[in-house]
């Protein structure tokens, strides 16, 4: 069982902040305001860069996963016939 | 292939040949988004066979409401493609909670959301703790099983993950696709990315190609 390390309770503040808001910040749901001043923080801290970019990182890997079809032509060819097959869509289309 | 449960029958569908350039826009508009759909049915159902099955299901149920006197209305078909999409997505999940019982749902659903969203973000915080501590520089390099893991988290948190984070919908779409509120969703979007996180952490870190042990070798 993987056993998590501990964020160390004695961050700053500021980190604290990044920690607190990184998916609102990088899914651009912070207000203008809110999103500049984390973004100045983390352009010179380093292990909040480095947090941001481990989340960025984490979801453009699922977001990679679109770029693969879910599903076959074959699927779909599939589906089409077994509609065809109970008159739901006519033979022709 | 079966396509049972069947809601009506389809005689009361069957186009006729007036019916030719709607069946020529559901092929042309509604099929090509066949993927889309098998996506979000893999995410509700978990598997493949079920998630066939409750694709041909929305499929039928749209080719069906693209039929009444006022199509562009009722059905899918000559709405613009985002909005069709969406409509098909909802479709599919209406479906899904009208045959939940037709579709395998593997996983528990036990664990409640609640919306604690600090503790969920605080948890990823330690997970990239973690990272640190076990000296990888890329955590998700080589997460080749990550879709595996993603199918074995519970569907309430699976179900958002793939359509925010994997097909890019917006929050609010999303949200109105599963018929909850943006907040509720965001609280089960972000305890997906944390579950999803700490497995692909875990399988990594079990993994003796990426251990400590395994790169010294």
């Amino acid at each position: 069982m993987l056993e998590l390390a501990e964020v160390p309770a004695t961050l700053p503040p500021e980190c604290q902040e990044v920690v607190r808001h990184v998916w609102d910040y990088v899914d651009g749901r912070l207000d203008a305001e809110h999103a500049e001043r984390l973004r100045a923080h983390i352009a010179q801290c380093e292990p909040c860069f480095k947090y941001e970019q481990f989340q960025r990182s984490f979801l453009d890997l699922l977001g990679a996963m679109r770029e693969r079809p879910s599903a076959s032509r074959e699927l779909q060819d599939q589906v089409v016939a077994a509609l065809i097959a109970e008159g739901w869509i006519p033979q022709e289309l | 292939m079966s396509l049972s449960p069947t809601p009506t029958s389809p005689s009361a569908a069957i186009p006729g040949p007036t019916d030719r350039d709607h069946d020529a826009r559901f092929g042309r508009e509604v099929l090509p988004l066949a993927g889309e759909i098998h996506r979000f049915a893999l995410a509700l159902c978990g598997s493949d066979v079920a998630a066939q099955r409750l694709v041909a299901a929305t499929l039928r149920r749209a080719y069906r409401l693209s039929l009444g006197p006022c199509p562009d209305q009722a059905g899918v078909v000559g709405t613009p493609m985002n909005e069709q999409a969406r409509r098909l997505l909802t479709l599919c999940r209406e479906l899904f909670g009208e045959s939940a019982d037709s579709y395998s749902e593997p996983g528990s659903d036990s664990e409640s959301a609640g919306l604690d969203l600090a503790a969920d973000i605080l948890g990823t915080g330690r997970v990239f703790a973690t990272t640190l501590r076990e000296g990888l520089d890329q955590p998700w390099a080589g997460a080749r099983n990550v879709e595996s893991l993603l199918v074995g988290l519970p569907a309430r948190y699976r179900v958002p993950l793939v359509l925010v984070d994997v097909a890019g919908l917006h929050d609010a779409t999303a949200a109105q696709v599963l018929g909850i509120e943006e907040m509720e969703l965001r609280a089960r979007l972000f305890r997906g990315r944390r579950l999803l996180q700490e497995r692909v952490l875990e399988a990594r870190l079990t993994d003796p190609r990426f251990t400590r042990q395994g790169r010294h070798e």
